[in-house]
């Protein structure tokens, strides 16, 4: 079931909200989780007994992880709706017993080694996907560990927390990668159940579902006509485009995700989470990858990047440290070869402006814009194409002076300008932050509200007449 | 804690009970809402899209209700535990956007969309249902599809007793087509693209792939159109582009009324593979009768549909070459070797098991740019010139 589709959207949902509501605080986690196992059972028969037993699996990990040995719980009057919730001790990060420790790398252990082993299976066995969502759940079952670990979380955790976490239907097939803190899974006075939380979900939702029909789904049938064309015949101009189309397209498809998942989980009490903060107004590519797909980026600065050493350390170490931290963000996102120089290219360019560029960029901030604007669709390129010799032949067309392949018809691009300029319109407009601002600002504005409703119902139209279009970081 | 009042069953904003300090003034004003207004207005100050959203939901949903058992009768096929009622409203609106024909999809390619999500999870297993239609398809494979040039009798033309006696012998090496009433017509080589000048091109998204990137581009007259089929040929918009330059959304009626051609060139059958054979093959000649009436000097190729890469072939339940052998083979029967011909592409760009060669394709459906010149040279090399009369066929009874 995926967001857009008119089951989830229009049957899905609103039972699910209605039950959700009508039975009482107390029971709304173990709701959540069954109805997060119907929504992800749906078309994924066989997967939802992978995500239950590691669901049982990995709880009973924590469960050990924090059992008290020598330390006392202190009870205490904790979270609204709770008679009493245990706090864990604030040193409790401090036991690193070799009990723990061993604990800790055993569940990290299962949790990547499962991952890993989807991951490479994926590549042997022609026909065989990842189960939906699995590099999402997997990452926030890794940091549910670790966080238990340090001590970060201090609540221990029910089995129905845990379990409603991990499934949790917002999140389950492309993220946000939340923090077991973060969702008021810890603390829980963080869940809002409000009028104006609700209401800003919903209007989450439906600019997300809006991006993501009206605009992802329309540019990026350029980018389908282009690979339909065959790299070798295109001009320079229209291989520029089709980088440019591609780019926005996998920006709205994502972000609308993101805000169809924040907002959805707003609607069920949940605290917003930002995933995308602009990045395409970002100053250079070490800030666009912190607006970027936020939940996945700071995972890897919290779980890989700082616990080798981070910033705070010797200048190979860091370039090292990044090195590691871009190859595994690379084979994150899918095992072939051109992940993985997508991730190093990226660390490259990173680790060049933190130590190379740096005073320049500083001088010539349109310096570090010009590296957002046209180094990362570059680098999108190297991301969409997965075989070397066509992702090799579309660079030669992007740079003419290769001579390799052959304009068909010089002129092509005027064809799919004509076609597709509002298109690209909307999409530099919506990446400027004071449009979103405004927005913002002026969100119950009757103007804005009815605009909205009208979105709303055009991406309904195109919901029920289009065939199935996924979201594309499903197959990640 | 149970902090849940069900007030009103109709707006879920009724069960949320606000939490937050700021807004209990709010909320005791919401609590009683003095009147129906009372209680609009504040939905309005407090959830005003969710609130548009739930009316316009209900709303809508009953106009599609209301629609289905007044007039909108063909939708009842829709399946309510899975779609809103406006789905209704929805289609009957595309219908009318789309210039007046009914869209009922096809159950396969309602299921196909369907399955989309889940495809890349597992591989699809087709139903005992569906592979027992595959073998039977597969039991009647017949030979000699991707030949280029394909005498009409291999296809059966219904009347057998028209064709010339089997045990004619020819005195010259014929390649050309047998009209049921023994005339012939020779498949020459064209001299020069100038044949096409005053010939039109009927098709879907790949002949609109033909119209950008073969070298008849510019040259020869399009009437094309993406997702086109037989059936909304009939009555939608396509885009003409013209060799005079005329360009613009018209329809085949407009198109055949004000001009002229003397070779009239149709490839449509892609999109009606969700369909059973017989009704593609019904529309295809419904089609072709049009076409005859209203340009009875034209000559009317019949172009095979170009067949689907192995990776489609072999797991699309759908867009399979067995089911495309089989269409072609269908239409191929409406030549009748005098004014209509039947032309094949699929051996120019297929493989030796008529699979669309994978490198010639990118999404196993339409060819890449480079490759519309593969299907250019079988439309140049079988040409006929409509001004030469059809001839008697010179033979020699076996003796």
């Amino acid at each position: 079931m995926a967001f857009t589709d008119i089951f989830f959207l229009m049957r899905f949902l609103p039972i699910f909200l209605i039950v959700y509501y009508v039975a009482p605080n107390k029971y709304r986690d173990a709701i959540l989780f069954i109805g997060s196992l119907l929504f992800y059972g749906y078309g994924n028969h066989r997967m939802v007994f992978l995500l239950l037993g590691l669901t049982i699996v990995n709880h009973f990990l924590g469960r050990a992880l924090v059992k008290p040995r020598g330390i006392t719980i202190i009870e205490n009057g904790g979270g609204v709706g709770y008679e009493k919730v245990s706090i864990l001790p604030a040193d409790r990060g401090k036991d690193t017993s070799a009990r723990r420790k061993v604990l800790l790398i055993l569940a990290i252990v299962l949790d990547a080694g499962i991952l890993t082993f989807f991951k490479v299976r994926a590549l042997r066995v022609a026909g065989a996907g990842l189960p939906l969502g699995l590099s999402f759940y997997i990452f926030k079952m890794i940091s549910y560990q670790a966080d238990l670990y340090t001590g970060k979380t201090r609540v221990p955790p029910t089995f129905f927390r845990t379990a409603a976490y991990f499934t949790m239907f917002p999140q389950i097939a492309e993220g946000p990668i939340m923090r077991y803190s973060e969702g008021g899974f810890d603390d829980l006075r963080e869940r809002k159940y409000s009028f104006s939380n609700f209401e800003r979900g919903v209007e989450q939702a439906a600019a997300g579902l809006a991006m993501k029909v009206l605009l992802a789904d329309r540019i990026g049938i350029l980018w389908n006509e282009i690979s339909k064309i065959g790299y070798e015949s295109i001009s320079a101009p229209l291989a520029w485009m089709g980088a440019f189309a591609y780019t926005f397209q996998l920006y709205f498809d994502f972000w609308g995700y993101s805000l169809i998942a924040s907002g959805v989980g707003m609607m069920l009490g949940f605290p917003e989470i930002i995933n995308f903060n602009h990045p395409y107004a970002a100053k250079s590519i070490g800030d666009f990858y912190r607006r970027w797909h936020a939940s996945l980026g700071t995972w890897f600065r919290d779980y890989i990047y700082i616990p080798m050493g981070g910033s705070r350390t010797a200048t190979w170490k860091i370039i090292r440290n990044l090195l590691v931290v871009w190859a595994i963000t690379g084979l994150w996102h899918g095992g072939t070869v051109n992940f993985l120089i997508w991730g190093l290219v990226l660390g490259l360019i990173i680790i060049l402006e933190k130590f190379v560029f740096r005073k320049g960029m500083r001088k010539f901030p349109l310096w570090g814009h010009l590296h957002v604007w046209i180094l990362i669709p570059l680098t999108w390129v190297v991301f969409a194409i997965s075989d070397l010799k066509q992702l090799a032949m579309y660079f030669a067309r992007l740079f003419p002076f290769f001579h390799r392949g052959k304009t068909l018809d010089p002129m092509d691009w005027a064809v799919y300008l004509k076609q597709y300029w509002p298109f690209f319109a909307v999409g530099i407009v919506l990446c400027i932050p004071a449009v979103s601002r405004w927005l913002r600002a002026h969100r119950k504005n009757p103007i804005v509200v009815i605009a909205a409703l009208a979105l709303f119902w055009i991406s309904i139209y195109f919901t029920v007449t289009s065939q199935g279009n996924t979201f594309m970081y499903f197959s990640f | 804690m149970a902090n849940i009042n069900l007030r009103d069953k109709n707006m879920l904003n009724g069960n949320l009970q606000n939490r937050e300090k700021g807004d209990r003034n709010q909320q005791k004003k919401n609590r009683r809402p003095s009147d129906f207004g009372e209680f609009v207005r504040l939905c309005w100050k407090r959830i005003p899209l969710f609130f548009l959203i739930l009316l316009t939901c209900v709303v809508f949903s009953i106009a599609g209700w209301v629609g289905l058992i007044t007039n909108l009768k063909s939708y009842r096929k829709l399946d309510f535990v899975k779609e809103p009622f406006y789905s209704a409203l929805i289609f009957d609106l595309k219908t009318k956007l789309n210039g007046g024909t009914e869209v009922t999809l096809p159950p396969d390619a309602v299921k196909k969309g369907a399955e989309t999500e889940t495809k890349k999870e597992s591989v699809k297993t087709p139903s005992k249902q569906e592979m027992k239609k595959a073998e039977d398809e597969r039991l009647t494979i017949p030979k000699g599809v991707c030949d280029k040039v394909i005498q009409a009798k291999d296809y059966g033309v219904a009347n057998q007793s028209l064709l010339v006696d089997p045990s004619t012998v020819f005195t010259t090496d014929l390649t050309g087509y047998f009209a049921p009433d023994g005339t012939y017509r020779y498949l020459e080589k064209a001299r020069s693209d100038d044949y096409f000048k005053d010939a039109l091109m009927i098709g879907d998204s790949r002949t609109v792939g033909l119209s950008l990137w073969s070298p008849l581009a510019g040259k020869t007259n399009f009437f094309c159109k993406e997702s086109m089929s037989v059936f909304g040929i009939m009555t939608k918009e396509l885009n003409y582009t013209g060799m005079n330059g005329e360009s613009g959304p018209t329809t085949l009626d407009q198109l055949l009324s004000t001009h002229t051609y003397r070779k009239i060139y149709i490839s449509l059958g892609i999109n009606e593979m969700g369909y059973p054979i017989m009704k593609y093959y019904n529309g295809y000649r419904a089609l072709m009768e049009k076409i005859h009436a209203a340009q009875p000097n034209a000559i009317i190729f019949i172009e095979g549909n170009l067949h689907v890469d192995a990776a489609h072939s072999q797991t699309d339940a759908t867009f399979n070459n067995t089911s495309m052998v089989l269409r072609n083979t269908a239409i191929a029967s409406l030549a009748n070797g005098r004014d209509t011909f039947y032309i094949d592409p699929n051996k120019e760009v297929c493989d030796g098991n008529g699979n669309l060669i994978a490198d010639y394709t990118t999404d196993g459906i339409h060819l890449k740019a480079a490759f519309y010149k593969k299907w250019v040279d079988v439309l140049r090399d079988n040409t006929i010139d409509p001004d030469k009369p059809a001839k008697a066929v010179s033979t020699d009874k076996a003796q």
